[in-house]
């Protein structure tokens, strides 16, 4: 008998949040032969249970290897669906260059980031750790990203994001970009002091700040 | 700008500049007032106390880390307390007459405590202790801060004059309390984290601050101790222990000295667990070390209801049908959970089923009483252990304990994929540290801080970087043996070893509950 979409893409979202990948493999086979959009499998299904992963990571019932777990599953349903995607159904949500600041090879708190911004839609650019600072422009500039985000844990390399900063300035190109910063020893006040557009305190709260920068509810 | 008031301190009659607004704790403390905090200003400890009279008021009794400065104030600070210097009495009264011979004084200096023994040479029998916390803390707790802060070479200058004034204090209160006279000391000898030993000695620290983490120099110091403002210390010289790395220190190198890691032929270990654990390996007649981000959880902070060891910190948890604490006495009701209480409670709850392997704390499904079972209750849409009605354990807070422990464990793993060592030819492992000095071995398995080391020997050691501070004190020519360790060990940095996020993810678990059969074999791989 034939399931039903809804039906179908909440197991989607299911699948990830109880980290059950083969079941994710399985139900994103279904939703193609049951003539779902890929696309609409993606933000609708997987990524739903993403963003409910990512509320309990916030309040502490989920940690890091279950997020992590919870990507494995999403990523793996998109494998499946992603051949298949209709080129004229993408909606990107916005353009992301992330990278952990020159100075810290800390990047476990970026990856979270990165995991939960590509799955709410976002394309990310990782430029990964010890980013020397003028790359995070030049790449930027390259993409035509919108959003620039920049990681450390150290309290000794935060001063790099406001050099960042500063360099947009001096290229005249700050308002060009929003500038998130986020990382173990970064606060508000602080993000408030360098100039930044956003902060975010978790994984998934970063999303939320992401969306409300583009204007994007 | 903000408005500027003046805080007078009495006794001594100072007078400070202070902005409004800014926390008198911190005031008290840049001006290097000897004043005593335990509880990192949570306003618990009540340590701080202090008599303050306003503009126009009658003196009141106050704490000054609750405190923010709204104006010129008179502020006065109680007579210290003879009690915060712990004489260790037995070793005191054995003496006995001998205490005219000649001493030394062996340092620690943490970036949060500093700790101090006077001892007989060449015996090296401590005739009394001192702690205190470091008045660096106004700059931050941890050492990144006080990198952070020092690029301002005001800073590091004010850094380095606290650190060596409060030195000097505490030789000065070990004398005093001792009968003991300046000339009887032979040397002060000082270990202690590069960071510190670099602003001891006046060193510049900003190189450390950043990948590739550049020291301006490893090597010991041996220099007479006058310069340092140790005016009457004329017949004293100072050392300070060589480093490894800049963040592997002297008192690591005092460590390795302690245990003789260094020239056994068997596998051994040793681990310093604080903010920073370090853990060195001795295999095949060769030293690595690396060093984990553990950060504060183990010594009480960054927990809701944590607090450091002392007067009312709730340091064992036992659950039967009943709970039954042990609290460090000297305060009439429990304040919170220092460091080993914090462990024990983990290790308890997850010996009856409250939290499971991946850390969750559960409401349902425990092996314990109803009544045990009810004191998990919702908080902030998760859950928390109410181990009295003012003293809960949150969920947040079992993740700080899993960060830490995987932070310890996955350097433990990483060292052995790098080194190809098998935990089985561990023949003996040396826990260190304050912290390492409460931990059981129960507890290392039960949370699961290193792989089993089926044929290794557990010795706990307390704090291994006073211990071999002592003995190069009553033996100096060790300086060199020190020297020589210091240069054999190869410092190995987690960040650059590849796959080192997938070990780390997979050392956040605990290794699940032995009484309970599944879950631990299902963790094991």
């Amino acid at each position: 008998m034939q399931r039903t979409k809804t039906e179908i893409l909440n197991d989607l979202a299911d699948a990830v949040v109880t980290m059950d990948e083969n079941r994710a493999v399985e139900l994103a086979k279904e939703a193609l032969q049951a003539n779902i959009d890929a696309y609409e499998a993606i933000t609708t299904g997987l990524s739903k249970g993403m963003e409910v992963v990512g509320q309990k990571y916030e309040n502490g019932e989920y940690f890091i290897p279950e997020l992590l777990v919870c990507s494995d599953a999403m990523y793996a349903g998109i494998d499946v669906l992603k051949p298949h995607i209709k080129a004229d159904s993408i909606k990107t949500v916005g353009r992301i260059v992330i990278g952990v600041v020159e100075g810290d090879t800390h990047d476990i708190g970026k990856n979270l980031v990165k995991i939960m911004l590509e799955s709410s839609g976002f394309e990310v650019h990782d430029l990964g750790r010890d980013v020397p600072l003028k790359r995070f422009i030049d790449e930027s500039e390259r993409l035509e990203a919108q959003i620039i985000c920049m990681s450390t844990l150290m309290t000794t390399t935060m001063v790099g994001m406001e050099r960042v900063i500063d360099m947009l300035r001096g290229a005249g190109l700050r308002k060009r970009y929003k500038v998130m910063v986020g990382g173990g020893p970064i606060s508000q006040s602080f993000a408030d002091k360098i100039g930044a557009d956003g902060y975010a305190l978790h994984a998934a709260s970063a999303v939320k700040k992401a969306k409300e920068l583009l204007g994007i509810s | 700008m903000s408005e500027r008031f003046t805080v007078s301190i009495l006794p001594e009659d100072k007078k400070v500049p202070a902005e409004k607004g800014e926390n008198l704790l911190d005031v008290l403390l840049k001006s290097s007032v000897q004043i005593d905090t335990a509880c990192g200003s949570q306003g618990i400890c009540r340590k701080c106390k202090v008599r303050i009279t306003g503009k126009n008021g009658e003196p009141e009794t106050k704490l000054a880390c609750q405190t923010e400065i709204t104006g010129d104030m008179e502020v006065l600070i109680p007579e210290v307390d003879v009690k915060s210097i712990q004489v260790v009495n037995d070793d005191f009264l054995e003496v006995d007459g001998g205490l005219d011979s000649e001493m030394a004084v062996a340092f620690d200096i943490g970036t949060t405590t500093l700790k101090a023994e006077v001892f007989t040479i060449p015996e090296g029998r401590t005739i009394a202790r001192i702690s205190s916390l470091n008045p660096q803390r106004v700059f931050g707790h941890d050492v990144m801060s006080r990198i952070q802060a020092a690029s301002n070479p005001n800073n590091a200058a004010t850094m380095t004059g606290m650190i060596r004034k409060s030195i000097e204090g505490m030789c000065k209160r070990l004398l005093k309390r001792t009968g003991i006279s300046y000339e009887q000391i032979s040397r002060i000898v000082i270990a202690g984290n590069t960071v510190m030993l670099h602003l001891f000695f006046g060193m510049d620290i900003t190189g450390m601050g950043k990948y590739p983490y550049t020291p301006v120099s490893l090597s010991a110091t041996v220099e007479d101790a006058s310069p340092f403002g140790f005016d009457e210390f004329i017949k004293t010289e100072i050392i300070g222990l060589p480093a490894i790395s800049s963040y592997l220190g002297g008192d690591l190198v005092a460590g390795i000295l302690t245990t003789g890691i260094h020239e056994k032929r068997e596998t051994s270990l040793l681990i310093d667990i604080g903010t920073n654990a370090e853990i060195i390996l001795s295999y095949n007649g060769s030293l690595i070390a690396t060093s984990c981000a553990a950060g504060p959880a183990l010594e009480g902070m960054n927990i809701q209801c944590g607090m450091t060891a002392g007067p009312g910190a709730i340091e064992e948890v036992e659950i039967g049908h009943e709970i039954r604490l042990n609290i460090i006495p000297g305060y009439r009701q429990p304040l919170g959970l220092c460091g080993s209480g914090i462990i024990d409670l983990i290790a308890e709850l997850i010996r009856v089923g409250l939290i499971d392997s991946k850390g969750r704390m559960l409401s349902s499904d425990g092996h314990v009483s109803q009544e045990i079972q009810s004191r998990v209750r919702k908080y902030k849409g998760t859950h928390a252990f109410y181990l009295t009605e003012d003293i809960l354990f949150t969920q947040k807070d079992v993740r700080q304990v899993q960060l830490a422990k995987g932070a310890i464990l996955s350097g433990f793993r990483a060292l052995k994929e790098y080194s190809g060592m098998s935990p089985e030819d561990v023949r003996s492992v040396y826990i260190a540290g304050e912290f390492g000095r409460n931990l059981k071995l129960d507890h290392i398995k039960r949370l699961g801080f290193l792989d089993d080391m089926p044929n290794a020997e557990y010795n706990f050691l307390g704090n291994s970087s006073i211990a071999g501070a002592k003995m190069i004190g009553s033996n100096p020519s060790l300086l060199q043996k020190a020297e020589k360790i210091a240069g054999k060990v190869a410092a190995f940095p987690l960040s650059s070893f590849e796959g080192y996020q997938r070990l780390f993810v997979q050392s956040l678990e605990f290794p699940g509950n032995p009484e309970m059969g599944g879950e631990n074999a299902k963790n094991q791989n």
